[in-house]
Order: structure tokens, then C-alpha cells, then sequence
């Protein structure tokens, strides 16, 4: 039975229960749902695959990828965590929406064609835009509007690319992603019948657009400014749910399409370097876990781009891990926001002794994203950067008079010294910012008795999250098991544990935290925010259209007054009949409405005729 | 032993720069400068400076403090504004269609 069923579509019919079931009972769905989802992925056998005509195409609705089994597990994980957290909380909309979201987001991981992959892409979108506008006030309605345009946009330009990949290659199958020899070997791309998947090399403007339209999702500078805006309207456990898909359903995508594909190495580095600078200066506890989402998924997308067995490996492990731990460090501060009402660094603090556990859950999420030994991060995210090393394997090169030379703008090191620094900077504006002025910063108030702590399930939902979190970072075998290639001879995966890299991983994260409390006069938080490339269409095009368009259009208005009203007038005085016979003319006015109606029925007529002629 | 007393304050400060002195002389490139550690070929140099004994230590403390300083001074100095920059505008989301600041007011 499992096999002929897309495990997807297990949570997306949990949203229509959870839409439609009367009373409270509605959230039993929510909490049902997602692991019935998880035993459907587990259950999908290896090799299934489930295949639907539609159209001309051959669609296949679920199979597995590569990176498939490790991602649609940990969305089904993340679906029912929030759903845990969100369960003394009343908005239907969000529940069903997020479950919505989720299921889109397993579908995206099981198709297996690109229209299949597309349709559940775009159903994502719906989803998520629901959870946005459940926070239910008018800066979520407002941001909402913003983000569901800016995805609906993103789409259209990814079905654009695709329409164009498929007319020229007549194949809509995603390609199959082989070990190329080694693990850590740049992985092998084959599409249909053998033959080279070329999109990674991104010589065709179908490539390119399905490139921007992914990287749109995945929330790239100058492209993603849509996150930041959106995600802290949304409502505290919406925020938790908005975390976890777009953007790791971007990284996987971008795994399944664009591995290797050498710019998303500097895409992922600037995302990374950008996230930094921007949760530095940031004032909002939740905006600033919104640049740190960017900030991580940098390294992933850097991964992407190396495109080696190691790197796709670390950029599958990583975003299982981040989607724990970052949807920990988002329910800390959701429970914050619930239970005090306050967002901003400048009014919170001194809140240690009133939320221990919250308190507790946030730290562990904040050293797990700064990878500090014994946490999820340290065994997942030091992939990417060992893979980032070995730059002879990954790094394109040229001839040159007989010499080998590397064929990028930036020394591919760079990468390496980037990917570093961004993680003490991790440390610095998440794993210590976070905690250090949510939490801490002022004094607690005198004989502070204050019973902060959020209601049950919430405090669950963390509690559940934070031992993953050290699970995974002390025991990461189960994870290792999923991940997308395994050694050719059976070895153990990835060792992370070793002296050197223990010690100098605790050398660049203390050292960042000293910096942190040697400049924390600068880091002091103002009431501030930091302008973002949505300033283009919230600021810069209502500014056009107000001080240069519309005035424009006004000073033109007596021209299309002498279009509209003139011109036809004229022509009846000259030619028509109220011209030339006067008052007994038989002129008849006709309305706009009506026209447009005649014009349409002849139109129908021609189409109706056509079907005939052609038959 | 509370935490906001300023002695407990010295106290983690101290503790602090302990663990970090621990660290430095920990370093696995200093530990084989001295023969104290076998060469480990897993973690080689790979681009030279990587090999310097506490390398990630001044990296780390250096990146950070080029981050901060260069996204205070260069980025804040030019998009930084008032968080009630978008208040006044008109697609602004705090405030009603008549300028009002709405009830759930931020």
C-alpha cells in the first residue's frame, strides 16, 4: 500500500482534516498527521516509484532521490514539533496552513519529474502565505501580501525556466545523482537515457531561470529580502513552521538540480557573510533568527556548489540539523513573545530567573547553531567546511600557456576563509546574541518570582528539540545512515570528533565570544532597523509612482481627455451620422460593456469555427 | 552566588580568560611545534596560514571584530534608519489607512 501512495499527500489531506473538523479536535490532526506521514516515507519502499499520466507527460508523482529520505523525515519531524508547540493555540488557519505547507514541501522531496516537483513548489507557497497572515494583524497581512508576490513571482520565473529546459531537452525526469568514485569526488549528474544533465553548467537561459527562481526561495541577498519581512509578523508558533521548509526545500532542489554548479559557491558565501552583518545590526529577537536562517542556509548553498559527495552529504546533514535547531532557537523566542508580548533586544532581558527553561532550550539551540562540540551542528555543518578545503577536487581550472591556472574571479581558498569566518560570526550575532540580551543583559528584577514559562506543550516541544540537538551531536550515526552517498567501502561516514578539530573549533568560537564581550558596547541594540532590497518595492516604487509616474500620467491628462472624449467626437461630427444628417439621425450610443461583449462573442464564434475548419 | 553581583561578574570573567589560556596552549599546532603531538596528515595545512599555531584563535577573534566593526561603521552608517522608518509611509503596517497607530501597536 505504500507504495502507491505519495507520502506528501498523507499531511496534505491532515490539512483538510484539521481545516474542516468542528471543535478542538481539529488539533489531534495536527499532531497525527505528520507522523503518519513519517511512516509513510519510512514505508516507501527503495525502488518504488508511483507514475501518473497527465497531459503528455509521464509524471512521477514519488520516488526517492538521493537526498530525499533525510530530507522529507526531518520535515515530517519539524511538522509535528510545531505542531506540539502550537497546540494551545486556536488558529485553524495557521494549523492547517502549516500542515498544507509541510505535506507541499515532502511532496517537493519525493517528485520526481519537474512539473510534479513544480505543482507541490507552488502549493508551498500557498501554504506558507497562510501561516504568514494567521499572525493576524495588519503588519502580517500587509508582509504576507508582499511575500505571496514575491513567490508567486519566484514561481512564475522557475516555471519559465522549465518550460524553456523542457522544449529543448524533451525530458521532464529529474537527473540521477551518482557517486563519482570516491566520497569525496565531485558527484556524477545523469539525465534521461545517460546522457549529461547540463543545467549545473548553466549554458541554456532555462538553466539560468529555474536558478533564479530556486534562489528567490532560498532567500539569496538582493532575492530573499522577503524573509526577513515576513517571518517575524507571522505568530509565535508560525514562525517555527515558516523556518523549517522554503529554504531547505530551496537547498534540496538546488542538490537535485544545480549540484556543482560553481557560482553558488559565492552565492553561499555572500548569503552567509550578509546574514552576519545584517543580524549584527539587527533589534528584533525574531528578524534577527531570520538573517541567521540566511546565514545558515549559505553554507548549504555553498555545499551545493561544491558539488562534492562530502559536501552533499554535509549540505543534506546540515539542514537537518539546522531545521532542529533553528526551529528551537524560533520557539524560545515565540515563547517569549507569548508570554511576556515583547520582540525588541532594547525591551527584553533579565528574564533568567523568570524562564529557566526556555531559557535553557534557547541556549542549547544557540551553541548547536554555533556548532560547539557535542551539538548537532559540530557533526553536520564541519562537512561542508572540510569539504570547502579540498579545493583541488571541487575548484574548475583552465589551461594557460601550459599551465594549470584556477578559472574563478576569487582564489577558491577564499570559500574556505569565509566559510570559517561566517562560523565564529554564527557564534557572535546568534549563539551568544541571542541568549545574551533575550535573556540576560540586565539584571533580573530583585526577589524575581515571576513564572515566565510557557504552557506545557510548548516547553515540551523545546524540550524534545534541545535533546535532539545534543543527540544528534553526540551520537550522529542514525543521521549519517540517511544521508545521501555512504563510503564505497562500508567505512564510517564522517568523523568529526578529533583532537585538532575539537580544540580548534572551542579556539574560533571563545575567541569570537571574546570579541563579542570586548565590543558590546558597539553591539549595545538601538531602535533600529537596517534597510533591505525590499526596500525597492515598499519605499523606492511608491516613491516613483507618487513623485514621478503619477505626475507624469496627470500632465498627460488633457492628452487622453482629447483621445477618448475629442477624438470620437469628432469623428461622429465629421463621418458619423450625428455629423452630416442632424437631428433625425438614427445614432445609437454604445456602452463600453457592450462592446466588449459583441467583440467577445465574434471572437467565440471564430475559435468555435476554427476547431471545425482545422478538423 | 548571584548572578548579577559584580564579584560573580570578576569571577566568570576570570574563568573565562582561564579557559581561553587552556585553549591556546592546547593548540594542536603548537602541541607537534614542541613534539608533544604526532603530525596528524588528516589536518595538514592546507593554505598555508592554517598550519600557524592558534591560527583559529586570532582568526576567530579577528573576523569577528572586522564583522562588527564593518557592519557598525560602513553598513549601519548607510541603512541604518529609525524602526519607525516604514511607520510614515504608505504602505506602512503599524498604522491605519488615517495615519492612526493601530491597538496592537509596535
Amino acid at each position: 500500500m505504500a507504495a502507491s501512495f505519495p507520502p506528501g499527500l498523507v499531511l496534505i489531506i491532515g490539512a483538510l482534516l484539521t481545516a474542516v473538523t468542528p471543535g478542538k479536535a481539529h488539533k489531534g490532526w495536527s499532531l497525527l498527521a505528520p507522523l503518519a506521514a513519517l511512516a509513510m516515507i519510512w514505508l516507501f519502499p527503495e525502488n518504488g516509484r508511483i507514475v501518473q499520466h497527465w497531459l503528455d507527460y509521464d509524471l512521477v508523482i514519488a520516488q526517492f532521490n538521493v537526498p530525499t529520505k533525510a530530507f522529507a523525515t526531518i520535515f515530517a519531524l519539524m511538522a509535528f514539533g510545531g505542531a506540539l508547540f502550537a497546540f494551545n493555540q486556536d488558529r485553524r488557519v495557521e494549523l492547517s496552513g502549516a500542515m498544507l505547507y509541510a505535506g507541499a514541501a515532502i511532496g517537493v522531496t519525493f517528485a520526481g519529474d519537474l512539473i510534479t516537483l513544480f505543482m507541490f513548489w507552488e502549493l508551498m507557497a500557498i501554504g506558507s502565505t497562510l501561516v504568514v497572515w494567521a499572525g493576524n494583524t495588519e503588519a502580517a497581512r500587509k508582509s504576507g501580501r508582499r511575500y505571496v508576490n514575491a513567490h508567486l513571482v519566484g514561481g512564475a520565473i522557475m516555471m519559465a525556466g522549465i518550460a524553456l529546459h523542457v522544449q529543448s531537452t524533451g525530458s521532464i525526469l529529474l537527473p540521477k545523482m551518482v557517486l563519482g568514485g570516491d566520497l569525496v569526488d565531485p558527484v556524477r549528474m545523469i539525465a534521461e537515457g545517460g546522457r549529461a544533465w547540463l543545467v549545473p553548467s548553466l549554458e541554456t537561459p532555462g538553466s539560468i531561470l529555474m536558478l533564479i527562481g530556486i534562489l528567490i526561495n532560498a532567500g539569496a541577498p538582493a532575492l530573499g529580502s522577503w524573509l526577513p519581512d515576513a517571518y517575524p509578523e507571522a505568530s509565535p508558533s508560525g514562525t517555527v513552521f515558516l523556518s523549517a521548509f522554503t529554504t531547505k526545500t530551496s537547498v534540496y532542489v538546488l542538490l537535485v538540480l544545480f549540484a556543482g554548479c560553481n557560482i553558488l559557491v559565492w552565492v553561499g558565501c555572500l548569503m552567509a557573510v550578509y546574514g552576519i552583518v545584517y543580524a549584527i545590526l539587527e533589534n528584533d529577537m525574531r528578524r534577527i533568527l531570520a538573517y541567521s536562517i540566511i546565514n545558515q542556509v549559505g553554507f548549504m548553498v555553498c555545499a551545493v556548489g561544491i558539488g562534492t559527495g562530502l559536501s552533499v552529504n554535509g549540505a543534506t546533514a546540515h539542514a537537518f540539523a539546522h531545521i532542529i535547531y533553528k526551529a528551537l532557537l524560533l520557539m524560545s523566542a515565540g515563547s517569549v513573545l507569548f508570554m511576556t508580548g515583547k520582540r525588541k533586544c532594547t525591551d527584553l532581558g533579565g528574564l533568567y530567573k523568570a524562564m529557566p527553561i526556555t531559557m535553557w532550550c534557547g541556549i542549547i539551540g544557540a551553541l548547536a547553531i554555533s556548532a560547539v562540540p557535542l551539538t548537532s551542528g559540530f557533526t553536520t555543518k564541519s562537512m561542508i567546511t572540510d569539504a570547502a578545503a579540498m579545493t583541488e577536487l571541487w575548484a574548475p581550472v583552465t589551461e594557460l600557456n601550459g599551465q594549470v591556472v584556477w578559472d574563478s574571479l576569487l582564489h577558491p581558498s577564499v570559500a574556505w576563509f569565509v566559510l570559517v569566518a561566517a562560523s565564529a560570526g554564527v557564534f557572535l550575532h546568534a549563539g551568544i546574541k541571542f541568549p545574551w540580551f533575550v535573556f540576560l543583559q540586565k539584571p533580573a528584577p530583585k526577589n524575581d518570582d515571576r513564572k515566565l514559562d510557557p504552557p506545557s506543550n510548548m516547553k515540551w516541544a523545546m524540550v524534545l528539540f534541545a535533546a535532539l540537538c545534543i543527540a544528534l551531536g553526540v551520537y550522529p550515526e542514525p543521521l549519517y545512515d540517511i544521508l545521501p552517498f555512504q563510503r564505497p567501502d562500508g567505512g564510517d561516514l564522517y568523523h568529526a570528533f578529533t583532537y585538532a578539530h575539537v580544540i580548534n573549533q572551542l579556539q574560533l568560537l571563545l575567541f569570537a565570544g571574546l570579541a563579542f564581550f570586548v565590543l558590546l558596547d558597539r553591539l549595545k541594540r538601538t531602535l533600529t532597523i537596517t534597510l533591505d532590497a525590499d526596500w525597492i518595492y515598499r519605499r523606492m516604487f511608491p516613491a516613483l509612482w507618487q513623485w514621478v509616474f503619477r505626475p507624469l500620467l496627470l500632465a498627460l491628462e488633457p492628452i487622453h481627455q482629447g483621445l477618448i472624449q475629442g477624438l470620437p467626437r469628432m469623428a461622429a461630427r465629421e463621418f458619423g451620422a450625428g455629423g452630416s444628417v442632424g437631428k433625425n439621425a438614427r445614432y445609437q450610443r454604445w456602452g463600453v460593456g457592450t462592446t466588449v461583449l459583441l467583440l467577445t462573442v465574434v471572437l467565440l464564434a471564430f475559435l468555435v469555427l476554427n476547431l471545425f475548419v482545422n478538423a | 552566588m548571584e548572578l548579577d553581583d559584580p564579584k560573580t561578574i570578576r569571577k566568570l570573567w576570570l574563568g573565562f580568560y582561564v579557559v581561553l589560556g587552556v585553549l591556546l596552549l592546547l593548540d594542536p599546532k603548537l602541541l607537534e611545534l614542541v613534539h608533544l603531538l604526532e603530525h596528524d596528515p588528516h589536518h595538514a595545512a592546507r593554505f598555508v596560514v592554517d598550519g600557524w599555531p592558534v591560527f583559529f584563535a586570532v582568526f576567530g577573534f579577528a573576523t569577528c571584530w572586522v564583522m562588527v566593526m564593518g557592519s557598525k561603521l560602513v553598513i549601519g552608517k548607510i541603512l541604518m534608519r529609525p524602526d519607525t522608518y516604514y511607520d510614515s509611509s504608505p504602505l506602512d503596517p503599524t498604522r491605519d489607512a488615517k495615519g492612526r497607530r493601530l491597538p496592537d501597536g509596535r
